[in-house]
């Protein structure tokens, strides 16, 4: 089966990683997944303007519902050329929903935007997916999309580590997360050693966050930031991801405010229990117990005395490895890119 | 019918004008008609972005910018029957790639798209690919001028020849301000204009020139990255000339620029002289109160505007021709008005909307 995603790729943000990994794996069972557009020279993606032999077009919308190889041409191919029951969307960002404003995150600026979301995600299909357990709308299923590959796999191990904690994901959003984990941290910060968030939007706003009207989505606390001698990393491409992560001998897991809320998942989801790191998640303990399994739940940072939990977790390391190994198997047998590209055939044929 | 018209409708460029003039055509043979978008103060028309109820949606189409985007060309391409969905392609792109001089019909420099995804994506958008010459290349393709000559918007009528000439000269041309007024972007129009300016300068007393559009006052810096050629000028020969030169003005302004000049040329990118392709500026130049100046083969210009229009093109001695329109017009303005005759009777916009409807019932 040929599969063509309609994708806004970016190989410093999104899900660059998870877009190649279905290439990866749908060659593995004899299919094929390619991105929309056209193949930039040394480019570690399959991209391809061809659509006519697609038994299947994904359109997959993060933050942007705009193409980023193509224009209106491209579309007007695609949607006509490609039957209506043959293409799809999935929504990464809950941005198919109504307005939903939880905690200074909010999936649209106003009510007039998410009636426009809704409104091209129907342009395109009737068909529509998102990674959550908990779809808020009826008419949407889960696909997590997001996967996991036991190739990113790295050992575990804790001593000789240029960090303490390693975050990778941008700031957008995430400040009350990460202030969370960093007072956590308070008590334990001297003997941690160094912190490193990696990505953008955490030493000053960016510059075209003013320029798009979104740079409230990036605040942060650049004192308190100073206090805890937290160094920044600016964003680094896909393949850099993991690696930087195992640098830390402990990595947050934490969502911004509005993906908490909805259940969903993201790349870091998977990514982070493979890196050479204990992942420490700052979520609900029954999703935890969903996606990782009931053991993971020693790794949730609890309410109160978070500080004692990271003290624990940096104190007992390779307890808390075996965990993450087990994690890790779960993840594997049940959220491969290969069991992910299964289950888009099954979409496809059902 | 309804009839709903899909294009970016842009103000100084493109066919605005012809789709005004063709819906406006349509509404008052009693029919229903709707431009697709938001609506517009400066066009007289309905608009609309609904996708269902339509009898006939015509896509009209130079550049990928005429296609809308999400969710509008879903809604159409999912809700109107192909049956019901015609496309005019007004630059050629229904074609394989053709080049001329430096004029081309994919300029895959500028938009990225090749001949392949034009031919896939107007396959995909519509029943019916219509193109505005007689002589459309591939057998599929309808031939549908489109452009048209709309008698209303002649923007000074005149008895006789002789009253024209006598209202816009004078004896000496004291009553306009310029010997030449061209409207239009300069895309692919610097080798025609070229010989006549030049054809200019050698005559004595001239007035100044006009050139009224994108890119007259110096090679566009998007052409010199890009590496686009055709896009030139001769700053010097424009300075001689004393040449005036200004923005692109919308489509409703043309024709008043076009009236400042006692000539008007009609040029055509070599890629549409050579396909026979017709423009807005084909028919609207005999609006203006100038004599328009067709640089465009004569058995083209026979067949297109009847062969009383033969005088107004630039046979033999352009110098010559250009000095006797000058000097003496009432023989030129006396093809003006016999061609007016004969666009009014064989190139209206009603007797377009019956074409049009004709081919789509087909």
């Amino acid at each position: 089966m040929r599969i063509v995603f309609v994708y806004y790729l970016m190989n410093k943000g999104g899900s660059a990683q998870d877009v190649y990994h279905y290439t990866r794996a749908a060659k593995m069972l004899g299919h094929e997944v390619v991105v929309y557009g056209v193949q930039p020279p040394d480019s570690p993606f399959s991209l391809s303007r061809e659509i006519d032999l697609a038994d299947a077009v994904f359109f997959i919308f993060e933050w942007t519902q705009a193409l980023r190889y193509g224009d209106a041409l491209d579309l007007s191919r695609l949607i006509g050329r490609v039957p209506r029951h043959r293409r799809f969307v999935i929504d990464c960002d809950g941005a198919y929903n109504d307005r939903i404003v939880v905690d200074g995150d909010y999936n649209h600026e106003d009510d007039a935007a998410s009636q426009t979301w809704l409104r091209v995600c129907h342009s395109v299909s009737d068909r529509i997916f998102q990674p959550t357990m908990r779809p808020l709308r009826p008419n949407v299923r889960t696909f997590f999309f997001h996967g996991y590959d036991p190739g990113w796999e790295q050992p575990i191990r804790s001593e000789g580590k240029e960090y303490g904690m390693v975050y990778v994901g941008h700031s957008r959003f995430r400040w009350g997360p990460m202030s969370r984990v960093l007072h956590a941290l308070e008590p334990i910060r001297k003997g941690l050693g160094r912190i490193a968030l990696v990505g953008h939007g955490w030493d000053a706003v960016p510059s075209w966050a003013e320029r798009m009207g979104i740079e409230q989505c990036f605040r942060t606390d650049a004192e308190y930031l100073r206090q805890m001698d937290v160094e920044f990393v600016g964003e680094v491409d896909f393949e850099q991801a993991i690696p930087w992560m195992a640098r830390g001998v402990f990595n947050p897991v934490l969502y911004r405010p509005l993906f908490r809320h909805l259940g969903m998942v993201t790349c870091r989801t998977f990514e982070t229990p493979a890196a050479g790191t204990i992942p420490i998640f700052d979520l609900d303990e029954d999703y935890v117990s969903e996606i990782y399994g009931a053991e993971a739940c020693q790794l949730v940072l609890p309410l109160g005395n978070a500080g004692e939990k990271i003290r624990d977790v940096v104190g007992r390391p390779d307890y808390y490895a075996d965990i993450v190994l087990r994690i890790r198997q779960r993840l594997a047998e049940r959220h491969s890119f290969e069991a992910r590209v299964q289950e888009l055939v099954s979409i496809v044929q059902a | 019918m309804k009839v709903l018209f899909v294009s970016r409708l842009a103000r100084d460029k493109g066919s605005t004008s012809s789709i005004v003039g063709l819906g406006k055509a349509g509404r008052s043979l009693g029919h229903e008609v709707a431009l697709f978008g938001d609506p517009a103060a400066d066009i007289a028309l309905p608009f609309s972005q609904e996708s269902t109820g339509w009898d006939l949606v015509v896509f009209v189409v130079h550049g990928a910018k005429d296609f809308p985007g999400l969710p509008y060309i879903g809604e159409l391409l999912d809700r109107v029957p192909k049956q019901r969905r015609v496309l005019i392609d007004c630059a050629a792109r229904y074609n394989q790639s053709i080049t001329v001089e430096h004029d081309a019909n994919h300029l895959e420099a500028l938009d990225g798209h090749q001949a392949w995804e034009w031919g896939q994506a107007f396959d995909a958008v519509a029943s019916k690919v219509l193109q505005p010459t007689l002589t459309p290349r591939r057998p599929d393709v309808r031939p549908f001028l489109f452009h048209g000559f709309e008698p209303a918007n002649v923007v000074r009528s005149y008895e006789s020849a002789l009253e024209a000439a006598a209202s816009q000269n004078g004896s000496s041309g004291a009553f306009k301000r310029y010997s030449l007024a061209f409207v239009g972007n300069n895309f692919q129009k610097w080798t025609q204009l070229r010989p006549v300016l030049e054809a200019l300068e050698r005559i004595d007393g001239t007035h100044p020139i006009s050139l009224v559009g994108r890119d007259w006052a110096s090679r566009p810096k998007w052409a010199v990255s890009r590496g686009i050629a055709g896009i030139d000028v001769d700053s010097a020969l424009l300075q001689r000339l004393s040449a005036d030169i200004q923005r692109a003005v919308p489509f409703h302004e043309v024709l008043t620029s076009m009236s400042a000049g006692l000539i008007s040329p009609v040029i055509h990118r070599p890629l549409f002289t050579h396909l026979g392709l017709v423009t807005t500026r084909t028919f609207e130049t005999f609006c203006a109160d100038a004599i328009p100046l067709l640089l465009l083969p004569e058995t083209f210009v026979e067949a297109l505007y009847g062969p009383a229009a033969l005088p107004l093109t630039a046979r033999g001695d352009l110098t010559a021709v250009l000095e006797e329109m000058l000097r003496r017009p009432a023989h030129y303005w006396e093809a003006v008005l016999a061609t007016r005759a004969y666009l009014t009777e064989h190139h209206s916009y009603e007797r377009r909307w019956r074409e049009l409807l004709a081919i789509a019932e087909s």
